[in-house]
C-alpha cells in the first residue's frame, strides 16, 4: 500500500535582504492506501510547493517528508499545469522517456492513451496537438509509469471549461480503474468535491485550515444534487477563509 | 493517402531546392559570363577549370588540397571543443559569463585577416601558423552559440524529467542535446565560415603549401586563371560542406519544429 507522509513540513524563502518568508507552516498530513486527496486553497497559501516538495522537485527548509510503497520508495508519477512533453518526440517517445521499467512499457503506454481516447496520436509531435489534446497526454505519460503515488499540479486550469469538464471525467475513469494514492491540487472547489475522497483546505501562509472528507458515491457528476449541495458548502468555507486572509 | 501526401510533399520540397541550387548556379555561371565579356583580365570559366585539371594532373591539387584539409580539420577541432567548454561554463554560470563575454566580443570583431598576420608574425611559416589562425577565427563563434544553447535548455522538461526520477544520463540525451542542436549547429556553420576564410588567409600570409599558398603562387605569377581556379576550389568546397552536410544534419535535428 503506497502512502505520502508529511511531518512538520517547514519551508522558507530567504530573500536577498535576508528577509525569511514562511511558505509552508508545520504541515502534518498522511495519504494512504487508494484515496485521492484534493489540497485546495487560495492563492500564496503554498498548494504548489506543497506538491513540489512531496515530488523532490524543491528541497524543504525543515521537516521529513516520505513516499513510500510497502517497504520500498514509491514510483512518483506527475501531471503539471502545463504537458510538458518534449517538442522533439512523438507521442509514444514521450510516454517512453519517463518509463522506469522498459519492458512492456509500450503495451502500458498504448493502454493509457487508449484509456484518454488518443491511441490514434501515438506517432504525432506534440506541435499536432490541441493543448487539452496535449494535457491528456501529458495524463496518460503519468499513469503509463504505473505510479505508486500521483501527484497533480492543476492540471486542467489551462483549459476551456468543456475541456476540463471532459478531462475531469477521464480521470475519475482511469483513476477508478487504477486506484492510485493521488495528491491534486487545485484552486477549483467543483473539481475537488467532483473528484476526492478528502480535501484538504490550506489557509494563507502554508498552514492546513481543514480536513474534509467526501462521502459520495462515485462516479460522479459536477450537475449530482449532492456534489452540488457540498460543493455549495464547501465553497461557502472557502469564501469565509479568503475574506479573512484579506481582511488580515 | 497520407503516407502519398508526405511523399508528394516531401518530392516538391527536394524539386524545389534542387530548383533553388541549379538557379544560384545559373545566376553565378551567367554574372562570370558577363564579367568575362565586359570585364578586363577576367579568366572565363573555362579557362579557370582548365586550370584546375592541370593542377590535378600535376598533383599539386590534392597535395595541397590535403595539407589545407588537414590544418583546417586540427584548428576546427580544437575551437569545438574549447569552444564549447567555454560555452557551456558561460551558459551554466554568471561568473564565467562576465568573465568571458567582453572578451569573446572583441574576438568576434577581430577579422580573419588580423588572426592571419598575427600568427604569421608569432609562428612564422609553418603548419602552426594555419592552425592556430583556424582556432582562432573559429573559437568566437562556437563560444557564443554554445553559451546561448546552454541557455536554451528547457528547465520546465528538466524538472519534469526530475519529478519522474530520469536519470541524468537520459535528461542528457533526450532533454539537454536535441534543445542545443540547433544553436550547436549553427556554432559549427559559422565556425565552418570564418575559419576556412582565416585558413585561406593564414596560408596566403605564412605558409609553403595548402590552397592559400597555391592561390598566391598565380598571384605572384599573375595568372588569374590559376588564381580563380583556386578560389574557386575554396569556395566549392565551403559550399559542399554546408548543402551537403551541414544542412541535411541540421535539418534532421530540427525537424520535428517542421511538423
Amino acid at each position: 500500500m503506497a502512502s505520502i507522509e508529511i511531518q512538520t513540513l517547514v519551508k522558507e524563502f530567504t530573500d536577498r535582504r535576508g528577509i525569511v518568508t514562511r511558505v509552508i507552516d508545520e504541515i502534518d498530513l498522511t495519504i494512504s492506501g487508494e484515496t485521492f486527496v484534493s489540497i485546495v486553497g487560495p492563492s500564496g497559501s503554498g498548494k504548489t510547493t506543497l506538491l513540489n516538495i512531496v515530488s523532490g522537485i524543491e528541497p524543504l527548509s525543515s521537516g521529513n517528508v516520505r513516499l513510500r510503497a510497502g517497504t520500498r520508495d514509491a514510483r512518483v508519477g506527475y501531471v503539471f499545469q502545463d504537458a510538458r512533453l518534449l517538442p522533439w518526440r512523438t507521442v509514444m517517445a514521450n510516454l517512453g522517456f519517463v518509463q522506469h521499467e522498459r519492458d512492456g512499457w509500450q503495451n502500458r503506454a498504448r493502454h493509457y492513451l487508449d484509456l484518454v481516447g488518443l491511441s490514434h496520436c501515438a506517432d504525432r509531435y506534440p506541435a499536432q496537438l490541441s493543448g487539452g489534446q496535449q494535457q491528456r497526454i501529458g495524463i496518460a505519460r503519468a499513469f503509463a509509469v504505473e505510479p505508486d503515488v500521483l501527484l497533480m499540479d492543476e492540471p486542467f486550469s489551462h483549459l476551456d471549461a468543456m475541456t476540463s469538464r471532459t478531462l475531469r471525467e477521464h480521470l475519475e475513469r482511469i483513476w477508478l480503474e487504477s486506484r492510485r494514492t493521488v495528491m491534486f491540487v487545485t484552486h477549483d472547489v467543483t473539481e475537488a468535491v467532483q473528484l476526492s475522497d478528502r480535501i484538504v483546505v490550506l489557509a494563507p501562509g502554508g498552514r492546513i485550515h481543514e480536513i474534509i472528507d467526501v462521502d459520495l458515491p462515485r462516479p460522479r457528476r459536477a450537475s449530482d444534487p449532492a456534489v452540488a449541495v457540498l460543493q455549495a458548502e464547501v465553497l461557502a468555507r472557502f469564501e469565509a477563509l479568503e475574506a479573512a486572509g484579506s481582511a488580515a | 493517402m497520407t503516407v502519398i501526401s508526405s511523399w508528394q510533399h516531401q518530392l516538391r520540397a527536394r524539386g524545389t531546392s534542387a530548383g533553388a541550387v541549379t538557379a544560384a548556379l545559373l545566376s553565378i555561371l551567367a554574372a562570370w559570363q558577363l564579367a568575362v565579356i565586359v570585364g578586363n583580365r577576367v579568366p572565363s570559366v573555362t579557362d579557370s577549370i582548365q586550370r584546375l585539371i592541370t593542377e590535378a594532373e600535376i598533383g599539386e591539387l590534392w597535395h595541397n588540397l590535403a595539407l589545407s584539409m588537414n590544418r583546417f580539420v586540427l584548428g576546427l577541432a580544437a575551437a569545438l571543443i574549447v569552444g564549447a567548454v567555454i560555452g557551456v561554463l558561460m551558459g551554466l554560470s554568471r561568473l564565467a559569463d562576465l568573465a568571458f563575454s567582453d572578451l569573446n566580443a572583441a574576438a568576434l570583431a577581430i577579422p580573419a585577416v588580423i588572426w592571419a598576420l598575427l600568427t604569421t608574425m608569432w609562428f612564422g611559416f609553418g603548419w602552426l601558423t594555419p592552425v592556430v589562425t583556424v582556432f582562432l577565427s573559429g573559437l568566437p563563434f562556437v563560444v557564443v552559440n554554445i553559451a546561448k544553447a546552454t541557455r536554451a535548455v528547457p528547465a520546465d522538461l528538466v524538472l519534469m524529467a526530475r519529478a519522474f526520477g530520469v536519470p541524468r544520463i537520459r535528461v542528457l540525451r533526450e532533454i539537454v542535446a536535441p534543445a542545443v542542436a540547433g544553436s550547436t549547429i549553427a556554432a559549427v556553420r559559422f565556425a565552418i565560415m570564418s575559419a576556412w576564410n582565416g585558413l585561406l588567409l593564414a596560408e596566403w600570409f605564412g605558409a609553403t603549401s595548402g590552397v592559400g599558398w597555391r592561390a598566391r603562387y598565380w598571384y605572384d605569377a599573375n595568372q588569374l586563371d590559376g588564381f580563380l581556379a583556386w578560389v574557386l576550389v575554396f569556395i566549392l568546397l565551403l559550399v559542399v560542406a554546408d548543402l551537403l552536410i551541414l544542412g541535411p544534419i541540421e535539418r534532421y535535428a530540427t525537424r520535428w519544429r517542421s511538423v
